[in-house]
């Protein structure tokens, strides 16, 4: 590929089916054959379908007793979310291996600007090859890259050829790939969004771009300016990487969902798994933080952080959160929230105040402890009963405090 | 209702309650101070529904009455007056009229059966203490408590009767969970049992009673601690919850004792603290015959090394802690000489001011 001196390099890599290959990989029964990965209580909707599902027309999001009408013979696992996190970061590990400019989207995407790499590693489609040969030799799945030039067109060409994909979209090819897509499939245009468009006669991005950029302007507001670029293939967002380096400013994680996530109880499970996420990074690097940041992004795109800096130093995956449900209880939701992200600031390394009572001693202990069962045996082999298999629907008190956190408590 | 006062005086005593007259309480009426007269004496009181403080001061020309208006306007009005002498009086409506010489402020007032009631301040049982003292108690002490929110129970100050070596004590404990300050005072207290008290409880009380010459006395009543003195009542909400068992962290003295010149280590630690700032505070202690290094640093914000002279004969020692936790009982002691009592590098250490048993610290150190 022959590049400008400003044309950047980016790879969208896209875990296949994630929940359920990483089910059929842990059980050889499932291998094969057509999966569904559930939650579990009210909310019984399709979270992820194997390849073999698909063909019956099985897609995320449907209800699950219209995916078991579609395909009779359908295995239904319930979601198991810290064996898909401990996956996921072990593929986090992989791609990190070709550049620090990791972004991790989601639980089952990331993006990374290679741009740097190149040289390293002989090429952008030798760095995709690579990746997929790791990931598959490591971790035991098989995930879809797209290479383009911007976020926006990695992702789309990621998703061109799945499963087990590598697609490059070379500036050139932009115009005629865009000419015929349907506007829904371009990434941030959604059903909604997609139901105006076709409501004002528009069904392809090529008939997206032919609209001026006043008149989208006038119909969607910041929005139209968005639409105006989406439809030309242009984005310049950065890719952002949560901060790994050898003196991080910021540690953090942040996980989008495909579904609309309501309510603070479900929010805080997710305040929950990232906070943990986040200590278990905090720990491994030798940090402590004392500001905590929460970040959530509503089904419309608007982002917002809140942080709160407190006295002492944070490390452990209880106390983060503690203090990210504090942040959000002083948040009124206007809407839906599809983004949760969870990052500590104001760190230092390699120095920790050892707490005055023996109970909190011995909580800081456990989870040192839990640091070594888990490093062992992989992410989440020990963690705190909330984030056990998504079984209470993915909610969890917003009060509920781990017992070491209270030093009057003993540790058994 | 109509009173004539001493500017100076009422001066004083509303300066007193602006701290607890809350600006930015979500209820208006605590903003406001309720001002009752009767028998050429008037009564200011104010509250934030944890604290309440009454103040009694001399009046003269009273009519019988109370008036209810914001405790800062009033008390800025008062201060900007001319002259001496202070006419207050109640108009239509709960209006105010101010005068002094030919000067006449009118502010609107609220409602005076609005304000919330005053605590009974009866306590069945009292004791006496020092002003002086106990400012100095709180002083030392208040420091130490947690001020975060998650923390509620470290929040307070624990105040216990103790009894020591067949003599009695009046005791405060504060902690915030990686120090500890102590301070008792030979004092017969009528406490049964252990109360906590805000930091901000006795923070105040410290400013309202702190300059006084004479004894409080003290005594509870219900859920509430109440603080006396001829002229002026404090009662602070005691705060629920449970307080850790402190006796357990505080270490016995050992042989492992350094005495340092309490002035000549503030010296060291501000120094150290310019770069320990940026590293969470920690600074190492290297402690042998007769020396102490103390260092800090790191690649990134240049370092500091600097030794002084102490007393120790112990094995030679490391251990790092706070700086800042450090620095805060040090500009609490007033003794020329402190000892500091440590046994392992991360066992707590015991800080205390030369020949001095009324006052401890325990601090907890770091891991570097």
């Amino acid at each position: 590929m022959s590049r400008g001196v400003h044309e950047r390099v980016i790879m969208h890599v896209d875990m296949d089916a994630f929940f359920a290959s990483v089910e059929q990989r842990i059980d050889p029964a499932l291998r094969g054959r057509p999966v569904v990965v559930c939650g579990s209580g009210r909310r019984t909707v399709v979270a992820a379908a194997s390849y073999e599902a698909r063909p019956y027309g099985i897609r995320s999001g449907m209800p699950l007793f219209e995916a078991a009408r579609k395909c009779p013979d359908l295995l239904v696992v319930q979601a198991d979310i810290p064996k898909y996190v401990d996956a996921s970061l072990r593929v986090l590990h992989v791609l990190e291996g070709f550049t620090p400019d990791v972004e991790v989207y989601s639980i089952d995407e990331a993006f990374l600007d290679v741009t740097g790499s190149l040289a390293l590693f002989h090429g952008a489609e030798r760095i995709a090859r690579l990746i997929k040969e790791k990931v598959k030799q490591e971790v035991g799945l098989t995930c879809s890259v797209g290479i383009a030039p911007n976020k926006l067109l990695a992702k789309l060409a990621s998703a061109m050829h799945k499963p087990d994909g590598l697609q490059v979209i070379r500036p050139e090819d932009v115009p005629s790939l865009l000419e015929d897509l349907p506007v829904e499939e371009q990434w941030g245009i959604g059903p909604r969004l997609g139901t105006y468009l076709r409501e004002m006669g528009i069904r392809t991005c090529g008939q997206l771009a032919k609209i001026p950029v006043g008149i989208l302007e006038k119909r969607f507001g910041i929005m139209g300016r968005m639409l105006y670029r989406m439809a030309r293939g242009m984005d310049d967002a950065p890719v952002v990487p949560c901060g790994t380096g050898p003196d991080a400013r910021s540690m953090g994680h942040s996980m989008t969902q495909d579904q609309d996530i309501t309510g603070k109880e479900e929010i805080a499970w997710y305040v929950f798994l990232l906070a943990e996420m986040v200590g278990r990074r905090l720990r491994a690097g030798g940090y402590a933080g004392k500001t905590v940041v929460l970040t959530l992004r509503y089904t419309d795109f608007q982002t917002f952080s809140r942080r709160m800096t407190l006295k002492r130093y944070l490390a452990t995956g209880p106390q983060i959160y503690e203090t990210a449900m504090r942040i959000l209880d002083g948040i009124r939701l206007k809407d839906a929230v599809r983004l949760v992200g969870v990052s500590l600031t104001n760190l230092v390394r390699g120095r920790t105040q050892i707490p005055l009572f023996e109970g909190e001693r011995k909580g800081e202990e456990l989870v040192l402890a839990m640091d070594r069962v888990n490093n062992r045996y992989g992410e989440f082999t020990l963690t705190w009963g909330p984030l056990l298999g998504g079984r209470k629907d993915r909610v969890v008190p917003p009060s509920w405090r781990p017992k070491d956190g209270d030093f009057k408590h003993t540790v058994p | 209702m109509k009173f004539v006062i001493e500017k100076d005086m009422l001066q004083t005593n509303l300066g007193k309650i602006q701290g607890i007259a809350e600006r930015k309480s979500t209820i208006p009426i605590l903003a406001n101070t309720l001002i009752s007269g009767e028998n050429n004496r008037i009564s200011i009181v104010a509250t934030d529904l944890e604290i309440g403080v009454m103040e009694i001061t001399e009046a003269t020309k009273m009519e019988k009455g109370e008036i209810c208006v914001s405790a800062r306007k009033f008390y800025d009005i008062i201060r900007e007056l001319p002259g001496d002498q202070i006419e207050v009086q109640k108009q239509e409506n709960f209006w105010v009229s101010i005068k002094a010489g030919k000067t006449e402020f009118n502010l609107p007032g609220l409602d005076p059966k609005e304000f919330p009631a005053f605590p009974s301040t009866e306590g069945t049982s009292y004791f006496n203490i020092d002003a002086q003292v106990l400012a100095e108690m709180i002083e030392k002490t208040v420091f130490a408590a947690s001020s975060e929110e998650s923390r509620f129970n470290l929040n307070g100050i624990y105040i216990e009767q103790a009894t020591r070596d067949k003599k009695d004590y009046f005791r405060m404990v504060a902690t915030d969970g990686h120090r500890l300050s102590m301070i008792e005072k030979e004092i017969k207290t009528t406490f049964e049992k252990g109360i906590i008290i805000s930091r901000r409880g006795l923070t105040e009380l410290k400013k309202i009673l702190g300059d006084t010459e004479r004894e409080i006395t003290v005594s509870l009543e219900g859920n509430n601690c109440i603080f006396k003195t001829e002229q002026t009542t404090v009662v602070i909400r005691l705060l629920e919850g449970e307080y850790p068992d402190y006796h357990q962290v505080i270490p016995g003295a050992n042989k492992k004792q350094v005495i340092i010149d309490r002035r000549e280590f503030i010296g060291a630690l501000r120094r150290a603290q310019v770069i320990a700032s940026e590293k969470g505070e920690g600074v190492k202690f290297f402690i042998q015959e007769e020396s102490m290094e103390i260092k800090t640093g790191g690649p990134d914000v240049g370092n500091v090394h600097e030794e002084i002279k102490v007393i120790y004969n112990g094995k030679p020692i490391e251990v790092s802690f706070n700086a800042r936790y450090l620095l805060d009982v040090l500009n609490n002691i007033d003794t020329e000489k402190i000892t500091v009592n440590l046994n392992e590098e991360l066992s707590p250490g015991l800080i205390k001011p030369m020949d001095r048993e009324d006052y401890l610290y325990v601090i907890m150190p770091m891991r570097i």
